[in-house]
C-alpha cells in the first residue's frame, strides 16, 4: 500500500476530488494547509506573499492503483502556472479499519 | 521507527490520550481536519434526511452512488461532502506499533461506520532539533 499526498490548488479541490471519487477512490482525508515552492511564494508589485493557501489531500491506496490516482490528481488540478502543487508517494506497511479491527 | 497515523472521532481524542499514555506514549501531534470514507461522506445525515437511501445514480462519471451523484439527483448545490476528524501522528521506536494500534482501536471502536482508519508507516530517520540527536535516541 501506499500513501499519496497531494498538495494542489484550494479552487481545484472540487474537481479533484469529485475526479477520484469517479474514478473509485471516494475515501480521502483534507487539510487546509499553507505552503510554498521554489519560487518562494508570490510577488504581487511591491507585495509579497510569502506562505499560500494549498489543500493538502491523503490517500491510502493499493500499489496498482498509485500510477491512476497520480493521473486524476494531475489532470485534474493542472493549470500549466507556478503554484499547481506536487505529489509525494510514501509506503504504508500495514493499514486498519477502526471498526472491525482487520488489517487491509 | 514507526510513524502511527490514526483518523479517528474529534470527540474520542481525550480517551485516546488517556490510553496511549497508559501504554508510554506521550508524543502526539494532532491535526484537526476533514475525512470522507468508502461512502464518501455521511449521506443520509449530512446531505438530506429526507432523501430516499436508492436514488438511482444519474451521472454517468459515478461508477458508484456517493454523496455527490446524489446531490445532482435532489438538486442539492454543493457536491462534496466531509465529515470533522482528528488525525494522530505517533512517532514510536520503542513501544511496539501494534501495541500503539490496539490501544487506539480499543478506545475508537464503536461498530458504526466512521470509526477511522490506521495507517502505520516506516519511518527512515529522525532528529531532536534541540540537541541534534539523530535516529532513535531522538524519539525516546
Amino acid at each position: 500500500m501506499k500513501i499519496v499526498r497531494a498538495i494542489i490548488r484550494p479552487e481545484k479541490e472540487d474537481d479533484v476530488v469529485l475526479a477520484l471519487e469517479g474514478a473509485g477512490f471516494p475515501a480521502m482525508t483534507k487539510a487546509h494547509v499553507f505552503g510554498r515552492g521554489k519560487q518562494k511564494g508570490l510577488q504581487v508589485g511591491p507585495i509579497h506573499y510569502d506562505l499560500l493557501p494549498k489543500v493538502l489531500l491523503l490517500l491510502v491506496v493499493n500499489d496498482g492503483d498509485v500510477e491512476k490516482v497520480m493521473s486524476v490528481v494531475a489532470d485534474n488540478s493542472k493549470t500549466g502556472f507556478i503554484g499547481d502543487g506536487k505529489i509525494f508517494i510514501s509506503d504504508v506497511e500495514m493499514a486498519y479499519t477502526v471498526r472491525t479491527g482487520e488489517g487491509l | 521507527m514507526k510513524e502511527i497515523m490514526a483518523v479517528i472521532r474529534q470527540s474520542r481524542v481525550k480517551q485516546t490520550m488517556e490510553a496511549l499514555v497508559a501504554i508510554g506514549v506521550t508524543s502526539v501531534t494532532l491535526h484537526s481536519l476533514n475525512g470522507r470514507g468508502r461512502q464518501g461522506g455521511n449521506i443520509m445525515e449530512c446531505v438530506d434526511p429526507l432523501m430516499s437511501a436508492d436514488v438511482e445514480c444519474v451521472s454517468k462519471i459515478y461508477k458508484f452512488p456517493t454523496p455527490s451523484s446524489m446531490a445532482g439527483a435532489s438538486k442539492l448545490t454543493k457536491p462534496v461532502f466531509w465529515v470533522p476528524k482528528s488525525l494522530l501522528d505517533i512517532v514510536v521506536s520503542e513501544v511496539p506499533a501494534e501495541k500503539v494500534v490496539e490501544a487506539i482501536m480499543s478506545v475508537n471502536r464503536t461498530g458504526s461506520k466512521g470509526d477511522g482508519k490506521i495507517f502505520v508507516l516506516p519511518i527512515v530517520d529522525a532528529m531532536r532539533i534541540r540537541t541534534g540527536e539523530r535516529g532513535d535516541a531522538a524519539i525516546i
